[in-house]
């Protein structure tokens, strides 16, 4: 790199002081000291029986989630590393996919399947000819866990049998000439020796659920409240950004705890490879086991993505195309104040300024990493993936409201915000690709007459091309879906199509329903198009240069 | 043509260059000999302009080369892993110099430069495709397109086999001698460096031990580290020689050079005659290989063959040395 471009690679830490620090910063100042002067009382006001209960909740909410995930995912890795089957690879990738799904998305399958309007009701009524909803689960702590599951599956099922897959069966086969059988082998031997990948699933999975934010205020109508519900709530319905400031300062407490203890946790588990070669089930009880647990796995994962689409394209007269093309007009006009098409075009401006600005500063941030000292540069540039969407979009409206920041009006605001969550994503997939051009390359091409601004641009670039595409997908799916941050910052002109669909959701009737859904697939497709490219490039990645 | 005077370089506490003067003529091919480690590699960097010495003044056709940057130079260098661009075709990766350069009919010389180095089929290949041998020569031709004036070698022929090794080495010098061109190149091997070089450097710890024709460094070399490195045996020092043949000799350490030595007959009665063990014996067809053991020192040797019999390995043999080849040592 020229001299010239050199003080380009700081740009990414103006970024990161201006948009992450600055307003992470205003949130203690307004949390701590609103008058300039430490004032802890405030912070005691939130030790209230309300907010105590908020923070039980969470807690709570989040442990049941991480138990019955973990509870559940344990056998189907189980299966998924004894045994090869026809399906299991498609199986992991589904499991992926409703991983990297956005939460609207997944709130919008779970509704669709088993919401007051879903499918299930639907069938119960046809079936059982009830009337009115039989089986009503919005609100309940039920729907919000079965979200929960169907999201964070994927992260046990990974860990697990990533872990699994590594271990040599010396020690079970130990155990086993020494007399332990069935429950006693599960007990005393597989359990404990998985015990360090159980950790860093559960741990991550609390993470996750802890701060959830979109299945909760969609699927648990704001009869519960979660910390990040309760932020969001105190900032925006009844603008006590004190409080909220507090509540933010609590939570961000809590997650860089928890970051640390997953990234040490995780420092403990080897690096996951290609599943080992495994045996075919043989006899009925295999047989079983394997159907058992595929199908299981199928239900829970592909059930409310099929009920998404149905529910899409059914109306009262059976199929029908009318919420795709309702999507264009303002039926409501005042509630949305935009017709959801617009909402569509919004979504994709900001995804594509998203991937260009989180592709420049992520190709700057990597180069950077390359020639500094990387063990300090790549915790800070994973900093904000340890920070909740909804802590960010508080700290951007407070702190870039009042000069000499006001970018309230801005309409990067929310591409910026976007940019801070797909960063460190962005960041990881160039990184490797540009640590695998060997340096003589870069020596060669400047040997034979290329100027540094040439290497750059005739070597790395090039060679970086596979790494930037996977950062450009990330990118662009993150903005798509991001929703707790666009909550927050949108402006009603300027809503996004996660947004969009919380308020379609939130009202009543077929039409609002009907066009969430519509909405919905539009974005699912989106995501599993990016999805499925980006693990095609990952896979092919392996074998060239 | 280059000038190297006094340059000094080290990396952290290791010295790893100290005050190496070097010069090259136009159109000379000097190579660069030593154990690895000896600093060689890092004088290739520093002429090429990818390392700042810490002292010393390089000089190329007058002009100081301290402050040119390595993309204004117009060498060549060539890497040891040969970094072709895994991104481009034979053909892109050849062209790219002379892209660089902006030069002229880029495709023609191109398709020269292929052919000189006998790849004219393989432009479009790609060069994940090409063998280690074909590599090397792509490495060349994309050294060789932009016209260097001054062309470096990094063991040029290291990741290749031994016999590619013997079939391309006459290549490379004959390619180099046809087009003029001015060649340092690096090896450790002392084969190599004699069959490509008019002149070889033979580097020892970040110093140049001796600087002459492979001729003159293979029959007259200067120390005890150029005589041991070349494989022409270990030194002895005078008490030795004097206790083991009775003669006199001026200097206090001596190489007792191979090319002289040959087994006493009965007739022959010239030269320093010394006694020791035949240790080992092999036949390598034209001659034998002999291990001789004399008062603790070890000397190998070739004996053409010769109509008499070799005797049986623990026989006593007795040697004859020319005292032209009695080299005193520095």
């Amino acid at each position: 790199m020229t001299r010239l471009a050199r003080p380009l690679l700081l740009l990414p830490l103006l970024f990161l002081a201006l948009f992450y620090v600055w307003p992470l910063l205003s949130i203690l100042v307004l949390g701590l000291a609103p008058d300039g002067a430490l004032a802890l009382e405030q912070l005691w006001q939130l030790v209230s029986p309300w907010h105590l209960n908020v923070l039980a909740f969470t807690i709570v909410q989040a442990l049941l989630s991480t138990v019955i995930t973990i509870a559940l995912a344990l056998p189907a890795a189980w299966v998924c590393v004894r045994w090869s089957f026809p399906g299991r690879s498609m199986l992991l990738s589904l499991s992926t996919l409703a991983f990297v799904l956005p939460t609207v998305v997944v709130a919008a399958a779970i509704s669709a399947l088993i919401g007051s309007r879903g499918l299930v009701n639907d069938l119960l009524r046809h079936l059982l000819a009830l009337d009115g909803v039989p089986l009503r689960l919005e609100g309940t702590l039920a729907i919000i866990l079965i979200a929960h599951v169907f999201y964070n599956f994927a992260v046990a099922l990974r860990i697990i049998t990533g872990y699994w897959a590594n271990r040599s069966t010396m020690h079970e086969d130990a155990a086993r000439v020494l007399g332990a059988q069935g429950w006693r082998l599960w007990w005393e031997v597989r359990l404990p020796l998985l015990r360090p990948a159980l950790l860093a699933a559960a741990t991550l999975i609390f993470i996750f659920t802890f701060t959830s934010f979109g299945v909760i205020v969609i699927l648990g109508e704001l009869r519960f409240s979660t910390l990040e519900v309760e932020i969001y709530l105190q900032a925006v319905n009844l603008f006590n950004l004190p409080v909220a400031a507090g509540l933010s300062i609590v939570q961000i407490t809590l997650m860089f705890v928890l970051m640390l203890v997953y990234s040490r946790l995780r420092q403990r588990l080897p690096i996951a490879l290609r599943a080992a070669q495994a045996p075919r089930p043989q006899g009925w009880r295999q047989w079983l086991a394997v159907c058992a647990a595929g199908g299981f796995m199928l239900v829970l994962l592909a059930a409310p993505l099929l009920a998404l689409v149905i529910r899409s394209l059914s109306g009262a007269e059976g199929l029908t195309g009318a919420w795709y093309a309702a999507l264009s007009q303002d039926v409501r006009g005042s509630v949305l104040f935009v017709p959801p098409v617009q909402a569509v075009g919004n979504s994709l401006f900001f995804a594509l300024c998203t991937t260009a600005i989180a592709l420049v500063l992520g190709l700057l941030a990597a180069s950077l990493m390359q020639r500094r000292n990387r063990r300090w540069l790549d915790p800070l540039f994973m900093l904000p993936l340890a920070t909740s969407a909804v802590t960010l979009g508080f700290g951007f409206i407070v702190a870039l409201d009042e000069p000499p920041l006001d970018l309230r009006a801005s309409p990067l605001l929310i591409p910026i915000a976007h940019t801070l969550v797909a960063l460190p994503f962005v960041v990881r997939s160039i990184l490797p690709s540009l640590d695998s051009i060997s340096p003589s390359l870069r020596e060669s091409a400047s040997v034979l007459g290329a100027t540094p601004w040439q290497v750059w641009r005739q070597i790395d670039l090039p060679l970086v091309s596979r790494g930037l595409m996977v950062g450009a997908i990330f990118a662009f799916t993150i903005s798509m879906g991001e929703f707790g941050a666009s909550l927050f910052i949108a402006r009603p002109a300027n809503a996004t199509i996660p947004v969009v669909i919380y308020r379609l959701l939130g009202q009543p009737g077929t039409m609002n329903m009907g066009q969430a859904m519509a909405m919905s697939v539009i974005l699912l497709l989106t995501c599993s198009l990016g999805f499925v490219v980006i693990e095609r490039v990952q896979r092919a990645g392996s074998g060239a240069f | 043509m280059l000038h190297l005077r006094k340059i000094c370089k080290s990396f952290g506490d290791t010295q790893v260059l100290s005050n190496v003067s070097l010069e090259l003529q136009n159109g000379e091919i000097v190579c660069l000999l030593g154990p690895s480690g000896c600093g060689k590699t890092t004088l290739l960097r520093i002429i090429a302009g990818l390392e700042t010495p810490d002292a010393g003044d390089l000089r190329f056709q007058g002009r100081d080369l301290g402050d040119v940057p390595v993309h204004e130079r117009n060498f060549g260098l060539m890497f040891q892993d040969h970094a072709l661009f895994p991104h481009m075709t034979v053909a892109q990766n050849v062209a790219f110099g002379l892209r660089m350069r902006g030069q002229e009919r880029v495709e023609e010389r191109t398709s020269e430069t292929l052919s000189l180095v006998g790849l004219q089929a393989m432009g479009q290949r790609d060069v994940s495709t090409l063998s280690g041998g074909e590599q090397q020569r792509v490495a060349l031709a994309r050294s060789l397109a932009p016209r260097p004036s001054l062309l470096m070698l990094d063991e040029p022929l290291g990741s290749l086999d031994a016999g590619l090794r013997e079939r391309l080495l006459p290549e490379l010098r004959q390619i180099f001698v046809e087009t003029g061109q001015t060649v340092i190149t690096v090896t450790h091997d002392q084969q190599e460096a004699s069959a490509i070089a008019d002149r070889i450097a033979i580097l020892n710890a970040g110093r140049i031990e001796q600087c002459d024709t492979p001729q003159v460094v293979y029959a007259r070399p200067r120390n005890a580290f150029v005589a041991g490195f070349m494989g022409l045996g270990n030194p002895v020092c005078r008490e030795w020689l004097v206790a083991q043949t009775g003669a006199t000799f001026a200097g206090h350490s001596f190489l007792l050079h191979p090319a002289g030595m040959r087994r006493a007959n009965a007739a022959g009665n010239a030269g320093v005659m010394l006694e020791g063990n035949l240790a080992q014996r092999s036949y390598e067809g034209e001659s034998w290989r002999l291990t001789v053991h004399v008062a603790g020192k070890t000397f190998r040797f070739r004996l053409p063959l010769e109509v008499s019999p070799v005797p049986e390995a623990g026989a006593r043999v007795r040697l004859q040395i020319d005292r032209d080849w009695i080299l005193p040592l520095e």
